[in-house]
């Protein structure tokens, strides 16, 4: 009997064909409803890759990318206020303050071949600006938009009235006096992200810590702002997702600048010899340094090794510059140099023959103060997830993740080292391309955790990698 | 007979269609009954099937050619995305051709060139695996002198050595950080008539007549491992990537596992022929495919690559009817084990659990000619698996449709 079904089976598949049939994926929205989706946060939600914002970051920010996997879930249009005219490609450098005149910007940092190699080119500022009216247009009138996110936004900027007109960004695609929470409600969202408060805490981080003069935002005001926030945001029974921070000094930006060198013989007798008499002074009874801090600030130099960069730290304990000894020391494994360190300083003594200044030092007590601000905000994130039964992303983890071990995905290596790492865009803060697509996924698979939906993820490796401009 | 055959030895690329990258049509008759052949003659293509049955040929002389076309399809849906992609593979036409020659009673000599590996899958140059694979083509010709001995009426063995010819073509694009558009292309062959080269295969078979009714067949075709020395790799890449991805060699070793035959044969009648085969095929010799680069760079270095192959079955089941002095019907079935698990299946060689239908005909022309026509249709069941290492996976089906025609001549 077997016989006949063979034989009846055979010419069947010769007419229908060799293609094989595995059933599509159902997709389901479990409890959530996703047809308006709002996104609000900052710079990582607006698109900024390479600290400028152009027309591909704007396409391939995570939100955009979450907005096109609601598609075959019932999600409408996802309205981004895009770049317009030459501002699109170029892109605005996101420091474009001061501006001589109100038309003109920078452009984005590229990744360039130089004569010492392939290397990120920020622009100059006494050179570089190009007139972009389009971006100082007001395009509120084409919205309302579902992408809100603006750069150096804080928390306790999505409730002021007066961030439209203090930001260019939100200014941009906002009326007067409209705070960003009034501009996400107009969507009438369903469904809402919100990643924010890496501002709070990076902006001092990104400038040095104390040096650099901008606070840290009190977990008071922190928790206070965030939860206006969401009342707002769930005020009309919308659900949503909220993200916590990264680690900071675990981004590439603090992790990319070596904190010493290796020297020869000549060189380490010649700077031995150089801080010998500061090294000396230290030891001077008069000066009633305390002995553990005449070790910690006492310059040693090694032929042949490792030798940790002698940085400026005005927090150390015993301040004796009126007595003409400077407040020096040499940079501990456990600390960072940012980004902007100027590496043709660094190649010209800074760090050996001069200390590195402090606003490019990110020293252990800073450390401590961002990780704790960090942790803080985190809890405060959670809490509020919990409180409201939103969903959470835990980004501090999964970054951690990717820049302690890496992570592989469809074949790619991620890891958190600049450039190489590839997970990192070109300013070391902001993530390329294939980080959004990775935090995509991460914020998918959240929200399908917490509402029983089935959001399809997106291939990592259908998204470019870093460019490199001819 | 030779003028038949050129144009089909021009013709290369080959499918995966059998458990890993085996390729299983050694004969259109055998084919056609579930690629059976281990305890029976059919042939001049017993040089492959058992060396040991040449002697079994009626004819002085016997002389066999064939090929086989081969359209395939594989569907790999995408385990995060849900998006399903196809393969796009080229026909693949594999051959072969077959010669024995009866010395005397005892002692019969034979030649056989086939095809057992072989694999050509296209995914195409921008899948979403395109990081592991975006084209492969791979294919092993041996060439196998044989002799067989009948130690009396019942027994006779017989064996023979192989000569391998293998080729290897991968093309995949780079998971560099910059740049997005390279690519690198690798193409090795290795052959056993090189004097650099080692590894020689051998198939052996012993074959004994229980009776009228019932035979045994038992066969085993060795490993032979490809030894590519002297492959090319060619990067097209972001010119800013030239010092870290500079053109230059590798070297490889592919092997290609051994296989043991048993197959028992049952005359149901003068017209009905029964038979039933096991095979076990020794994949986990494939365990790593490790790439030797040359020059190396900071970015190029050697790869070992994961494939932790396991041993495999493959079981089969068919039937030859002969219908009259004319025609030979044939129907049969087999299942061919995966040897990949599933935490290694890489899209290189999408190969999971094969059913295979097969339909055969043979026709007689005079007492001298026949010629032969097969049909086989393979489902490649459905499977979910990943390639860890990439974490790269999803869930992959296999359909195949091969159709064989081979003729003979004998005298």
């Amino acid at each position: 009997m077997k016989k006949y079904k063979l034989l009846y089976l055979l010419p069947a598949a010769l007419l229908f064909g060799c293609e094989p049939e595995i059933e599509d994926v159902a997709t389901n929205g479990g409890s959530a409803d996703f047809s308006v989706y709002v996104a609000v946060g900052n710079s990582l939600t607006s698109g900024i890759q390479g600290e400028s914002l152009t027309l591909k970051g704007q396409e391939y920010c995570y939100p955009n990318i979450i907005a096109t996997q609601l598609k075959s879930l019932g999600g409408g249009e996802f309205k981004q206020p895009l770049l317009k005219g030459e501002c699109a490609t170029k892109g605005v450098f996101t420091t474009f303050y001061p501006v001589p005149t109100s038309n003109l910007v920078l452009p984005s940092i590229v990744l360039k071949a130089t004569p010492t190699g392939l290397a990120p080119v920020f622009p100059d500022p006494t050179m570089d600006w190009y007139s972009a009216p389009e971006f100082f247009e007001n395009i509120s009138a084409e919205g309302p938009y579902n992408n809100v996110g603006a750069s150096g936004a804080k928390v306790g900027s999505l409730n002021d009235p007066a961030f439209s007109s203090t930001n260019n960004w939100f200014e941009r695609f906002s009326s007067p006096g409209e705070t960003v929470l009034e501009a996400a409600m107009k969507n009438n969202p369903t469904f809402f992200s919100l990643w924010i408060g890496a501002n709070d805490v990076l902006g001092y981080s990104t400038s040095g810590g104390d040096e650099g003069g901008r606070a840290i935002t009190s977990p008071t005001e922190f928790a206070r702002d965030l939860n206006e926030a969401l009342d707002t945001l769930t005020r009309t029974g919308a659900k949503g997702i909220i993200a916590n921070i990264p680690s900071v000094p675990g981004i590439a930006y603090f992790n990319t600048i070596p904190l010493g060198t290796i020297l020869d013989a000549a060189q380490a007798s010649a700077l031995t010899a150089g801080y010998a008499g500061y090294n000396a002074a230290l030891k001077n009874p008069l000066l009633r340094i305390p002995a553990a801090e005449v070790a910690q600030r006492t310059i040693t130099f090694t032929a042949g090794q490792f030798n940790y960069f002698v940085v400026t730290d005005p927090t150390l304990k015993t301040d004796r510059t009126s007595a003409g000894i400077p407040n020096i020391r040499q940079i501990t494994s456990s600390e960072h140099l940012i980004l902007r360190t100027p590496q043709d300083s660094l190649l010209s003594g800074w760090g050996t023959a001069k200390p590195i200044p402090g606003i490019y030092h990110i020293n252990q007590e800073e450390l401590f103060k961002i990780n704790a601000a960090t942790a803080d905000y985190n809890s405060i994130i959670k809490n509020a997830a919990d409180l409201r039964g939103l969903a959470h992303y835990d980004a501090y983890a999964a970054f951690n993740v990717i820049s302690t071990t890496g992570i592989i995905e469809d074949g790619i290596s991620l890891n958190g080292d600049y450039i190489s790492g590839g997970m990192f865009s070109l300013d070391g803060v902001h993530p390329s391309t294939r980080g959004h697509a990775v935090a995509a996924n991460g914020f998918i698979d959240a929200i399908n955790a917490k509402y029983g939906s089935n959001i399809q993820s997106v291939s990592v490796s259908n998204y470019p990698s870093v460019e490199v401009t001819p | 007979m030779k003028k038949l055959l050129l144009p089909l030895l021009g013709i290369l690329p080959l499918l995966s269609f059998a458990g890993g990258f085996q390729v299983n049509l050694q004969g259109t008759k055998q084919t056609g009954m579930g690629h059976l052949g281990t305890s029976f003659h059919l042939g001049a293509s017993s040089a492959f099937f058992n060396p040991s049955m040449m002697g079994l040929d009626p004819n002085k002389f016997s002389i066999e050619a064939g090929a086989n076309f081969i359209s395939s399809s594989v569907q790999f849906q995408n385990g995060r995305t849900g998006v399903s992609e196809f393969t796009d593979n080229p026909l693949g036409t594999p051959f072969y051709l077959y010669a024995t020659y009866k010395i005397n009673d005892k002692l019969s000599a034979g030649l056989a060139v086939y095809t057992p590996f072989g694999s050509t899958v296209v995914w195409g140059d921008d899948w979403s695996g395109k990081y592991l694979i975006q084209d492969i083509s791979l294919s092993a010709i041996f060439i196998q002198p044989t002799l067989s001995y009948n130690i009396s009426d019942k027994l006779r063995v017989g064996a023979g050595f192989a000569i391998v010819q293998g080729k290897v073509e991968i093309n995949k694009a780079l998971p560099v950080p910059i740049g997005n558009t390279s690519t690198v292309n690798l193409q090795g062959s290795a052959s056993s008539l090189l004097p650099s080269y080692s590894s020689f295969g051998f198939n052996a078979g012993i074959h004994y007549d229980v009776n009228d009714e019932f035979s045994i067949g038992l066969t085993h075709r060795s490993k032979v491992d490809v030894e590519l020395d002297d492959g090319v790799a060619d990067y097209s890449k972001d010119p800013v990537l030239v010092s870290s991805f500079p053109d230059g060699k590798f070297s490889a070793d592919l092997p290609l596992p051994g296989t043991t035959t048993l197959g028992i044969a049952y005359n149901v009648s003068e017209k009905l022929l029964l038979s039933l085969e096991g095979s076990f095929v020794q994949w986990s010799d494939y365990q790593s495919l490790d790439f030797d680069f040359s020059p190396n760079t900071s970015s190029l270095q050697d790869s070992e690559n994961e494939r932790n192959y396991e041993d495999a079955m493959i079981f089969r089941i068919g039937a030859q009817y002969s219908y009259n002095e004319m025609f030979d019907f044939r129907a049969g079935f087999y299942y061919d084990q995966s040897p990949i698990q599933d935490e290694y299946f890489n899209p290189e060689t999408p190969n999971s659990d094969n059913i295979g239908l097969t339909l055969g005909l043979s026709g007689h022309i005079g007492e001298r000619f026949g010629f032969d026509a097969s049909f086989l249709y393979v489902i490649g069941t459905e499977r979910e698996s990943e390639y860890q290492p990439a974490n790269f996976g999803g869930t992959y089906a296999s359909r195949s449709s091969i159709v064989g025609l081979g003729v003979n001549y004998n005298f």
